[in-house]
């Protein structure tokens, strides 16, 4: 019985980290389904939601502006959810330079300011975007290409997170969302990406559904209520945004957090994702999204199983886990002497802040 | 010494991401007031 613990454990965390990314490298190779792009030059709205930016949203606007995309054919919208820092007059200031500023006197929630900002929105695509990332200059077009496709609903941009130098960052945090985006890159080769980057999505706007106000992973939500009606939501690595990389895994513990509780919240919502026959990739929802919540929970029972089990080979993988563990509590260590703010605090989310 | 700390900071990075799952599903329970979602302190 232990026995059958362990070896479940150990396959299950095997599976969700090297298996799937084996699995999808060898469907891609046998049914790869490339995207027919095409520049081309549909109308967008850009739809941004804020609560309080003041130190993003004039540097945000002006990286707007200066996307290379025909002016009268962009609509910018900023949906203000009550901000408190006057990020509303600074927005404003804008509306003379054709910005369209939805505002809420009070607090209505992310989904609920997005589906206020869509309301207005004209153009034939909506691309979502935060207010704290920088989008490369060719980005948009490079979206909307994909949109030549018939059988793309959705598309999300690459984020890159960059050093302080202005280089790709290659710190942990960086070097796990380098290996997120290659899955990412993989099942959107075969059919989907069962999410997409809340820093740069675009849609059809005709496939907008409007959102439940207390959802809170509408760059989730939305792709996937998209490939469950059949078009497909699609990675492109060509059009790029751009964030600082966290100093300190602290920070990304906070927006992880979020995240993964929007993924609780997902399944308990949509339980259709994880249906075969109604969610086309169901397999890929399984592997990933749910996988990753199933993690820790085998992370737990490989070790307490392995502390029955202190004989053989069980033995070498039983101090593999305590060596794992002491070098992560080093590593705490390490970061608690170099990081500003104290680990183990419970995390502050700041608002409007998405996975990375 | 930063290849070393980076190197160490990479199996912290992975436990702490997966007590954030951990950490997520009590959210998800409980409600979060910093959430930036209209449940608010509510039950999600």
């Amino acid at each position: 019985m232990v026995e059958a613990i362990f070896w479940t454990s150990l396959l299950c965390i095997a599976y969700v980290y090297a298996g799937y990314p084996l699995l999808l490298m060898v469907w891609r190779r046998l049914a790869q389904r490339p995207v027919h792009k095409q520049y081309q030059e549909p109308s967008v709205s850009l739809v941004m939601t804020m609560h309080d930016e003041r130190k993003n949203v004039c540097a945000k606007l002006e990286n707007c502006f200066e996307l290379d995309y025909p002016a009268d054919k962009l609509q910018v919208i900023v949906s203000l959810d009550a901000p408190t820092d006057g990020t509303d007059a600074l927005v404003r200031d804008y509306a003379v330079r054709g910005v369209n500023v939805v505002y809420s006197p009070v607090r209505i929630g992310k989904a609920a300011a997005l589906n206020s900002g869509v309301a207005v929105a004209t153009g034939e695509v909506l691309l979502f975007a935060d207010a704290r990332q920088q989008f490369d200059r060719s980005a948009l077009r490079e979206l909307v290409a994909n949109f030549a496709d018939e059988s793309v609903g959705s598309v999300s941009g690459e984020l890159v997170l960059l050093d302080e130098q202005g280089k790709e960052s290659s710190d942990a945090v960086s070097a796990y969302w380098r290996y997120e985006k290659g899955l990412r890159a993989m099942e959107s080769d075969i059919h989907s990406v069962p999410g997409a980057s809340g820093a740069i999505y675009a849609i059809r706007r005709e496939l907008f559904v409007p959102l439940h106000p207390e959802t809170i992973l509408d760059d989730v939500v939305i792709p996937m209520r998209i490939v469950l009606g059949g078009k497909r939501a699609i990675f492109d690595p060509a059009a790029c945004a751009y964030d600082v990389a966290s100093q300190n895994p602290e920070l990304e513990y906070g927006r992880k957090t979020r995240t993964l509780t929007g993924n609780y919240q997902l399944f308990a919502q949509m339980p259709e994702l994880l249906v075969p026959w109604r969610n086309p990739i169901a397999l890929q929802m399984v592997s990933h999204k749910l996988g990753r919540l199933i993690v820790p929970y085998c992370l737990a029972t490989l070790f307490i199983s392995n502390l029955f089990l202190l004989h053989g080979s069980y033995l070498v993988v039983f101090i593999c886990q305590i060596l794992w563990y002491a070098l992560a509590g080093a590593g705490w260590f390490l970061s608690i002497r170099s990081a500003e703010s104290p680990a183990c605090q419970f995390p502050q989310f700041s608002r409007g802040e998405k996975e990375i | 010494m930063n290849t070393f700390r980076k190197v160490l900071l990479v199996p912290y990075t992975f436990v702490l991401m997966n007590w954030a799952v951990l950490a997520g599903f009590f959210y998800f329970v409980r409600g979060h007031e910093n959430f930036w979602n209209a449940a608010g302190t509510r039950r999600i």
